[in-house]
């Protein structure tokens, strides 16, 4: 169980290089869209460290394919 | 910050490694057996007036890229949705490509590292190449090309002893359907991917340089797929090509030139990385230049850093296995790359031209 204790210091990393780095620039609309960007990349990188199942895009698309053809 | 112009053989060089990419190492669609030379033939010959057709777009918005074209003839809302349909097109393709690497890491070369850790550090390069500019892109690109020309070119050469040409025999004994097959597999994968260059042609120097860009990348391109293809055929045979995810790794595998020059696929593994390298890249700076234009940034490298790690953690769980991959690939990949690829860049087109024309028709004078 530590990985993820290291995501969540390494995210507490890169928030403070890359979306406070925007807002210290006045960037604010950046920093709105990469905080949001932040908060998903976030989430997918704790879910992959705690094992946790993350839906994959590519049953809809092939179930969709599949209806076409 | 400056405008970013790459001269039009980085251009050339991108253009060719992005279409290598992965077809290189995983090769092409491969129902036809012996007959997939005439497949990848038809494939480039169908993707050239495709090219024209996005060097025509080139012309008509010279200095804009996909997603201001789309904002500019559809409007900015529906052009805006579409726009959001290429991010994620770019994002998924960046995504397959790593994958792609992480099975081949997973299955061949690393088999005891977990699959994100290689996929991980492509995709910091690819993040740090993005962030310093296309520019340092088109020069790695120039370098890394010529690299993969000298390995590709040593490595034929070396294959030849393994060569049995009764591998070609009987030609086209399955009939012209799984060839037309893999002609629509070929053509998506990879030749038309180079959609995505579309989002990049900002960096393009000049007017009319698009059509020699994208006709030579192309036609080079698929020289090297059709050589690499017809090499891989010949060393190994129909029915154990199609039973290779990596044949490419394979068929190089078994070069042995007087017990002295053995086991050099490691070569051939450097060239998969580095087109792939060039490729994700590309699909990185695409999809950030379209969340860029399509939220009003002031720059795409805001975004860059978060864009890449959700494409190599999407890599990772994007499919269940790589037989779930070879499957997308091969079945899949045709039907639901077309609209991005085919539709919405000849409805661009087309809506375009008669816009053109309407407001060209406006500017002459009554008589």
């Amino acid at each position: 169980m530590t990985v993820p204790v290291y995501i969540v210091l390494i995210y507490a990393f890169i928030v403070w290089i890359d979306p406070y780095g925007l807002l210290k620039q006045g960037k604010k609309r950046d920093f709105y869209m990469c905080s949001a960007l932040c908060l998903i990349s976030f989430s997918l990188a704790f879910s992959l460290a705690m094992d946790w199942e993350i839906p994959s895009p590519s049953p809809p698309i092939v179930w969709l394919v599949k209806q076409l053809f | 910050m400056s405008k970013e112009i790459i001269p039009g053989g980085q251009s050339i060089s991108i253009v060719i490694l992005f279409i290598i990419g992965s077809s290189l190492f995983m090769g092409t669609s491969g129902e036809s057996g012996n007959s997939i030379w005439i497949a990848i033939i038809l494939a480039v010959l169908l993707a050239i007036p495709l090219m024209l057709i996005y060097a025509r777009l080139h012309t008509l918005f010279p200095g804009k890229n996909l997603f201001d074209m789309l904002i500019s003839v559809f409007g900015r809302v529906i052009g805006r949705v579409f726009s959001c349909l290429y991010i994620w097109y770019t994002l998924h393709l960046g995504s397959l490509v790593l994958r792609n690497f992480g099975e081949f890491s997973k299955t061949v070369v690393l088999t005891s590292t977990p699959m994100l850790a290689p996929m991980l550090i492509i995709g910091l390069l690819c993040i740090w190449v993005v962030n310093a500019g296309m520019e340092v892109v088109g020069r790695s690109s120039k370098f890394l090309l010529l690299f993969t020309f000298a390995v590709i070119v040593v490595v034929q050469l070396l294959s030849v002893p393994k060569y049995d040409y009764q591998h070609l025999k009987p030609l086209l004994h399955s009939g012209w359907g799984p060839v037309f097959s893999d002609v629509a597999g070929s053509f998506t994968f990879p030749f038309a991917e180079i959609v995505v260059f579309l989002g990049a042609f900002t960096v393009l120097p000049r007017k009319g340089s698009a059509a020699r860009v994208l006709v030579s990348g192309v036609v080079i391109a698929g020289v090297i797929i059709l050589g690499v293809s017809v090499r891989n055929l010949l060393v190994l045979g129909p029915e154990i090509l199609s039973s290779l995810y990596f044949p490419s790794y394979v068929a190089v595998s078994r070069i042995n030139v007087g017990d002295f020059l053995t086991r050099i696929e490691g070569s051939s593994a450097i060239v998969f990385i580095t087109s792939l390298f060039i490729k994700t890249s590309l699909c990185l700076y695409v999809s950030c230049q379209g969340i860029s234009r399509v939220f009003n940034l002031e720059s795409y490298r805001s975004v860059v850093l978060q864009m890449g790690l959700i494409m190599v953690y999407m890599a990772d769980f994007i499919y269940k296995d790589i037989t779930q991959m070879q499957y997308f690939a091969y079945h899949i990949y045709k039907v639901y790359a077309l609209p991005f690829q085919l539709f919405i860049p000849l409805l661009l087109w087309i809506t375009a031209e008669i816009t053109a024309r309407r407001a060209g028709a406006r500017e002459e004078p009554s008589p």
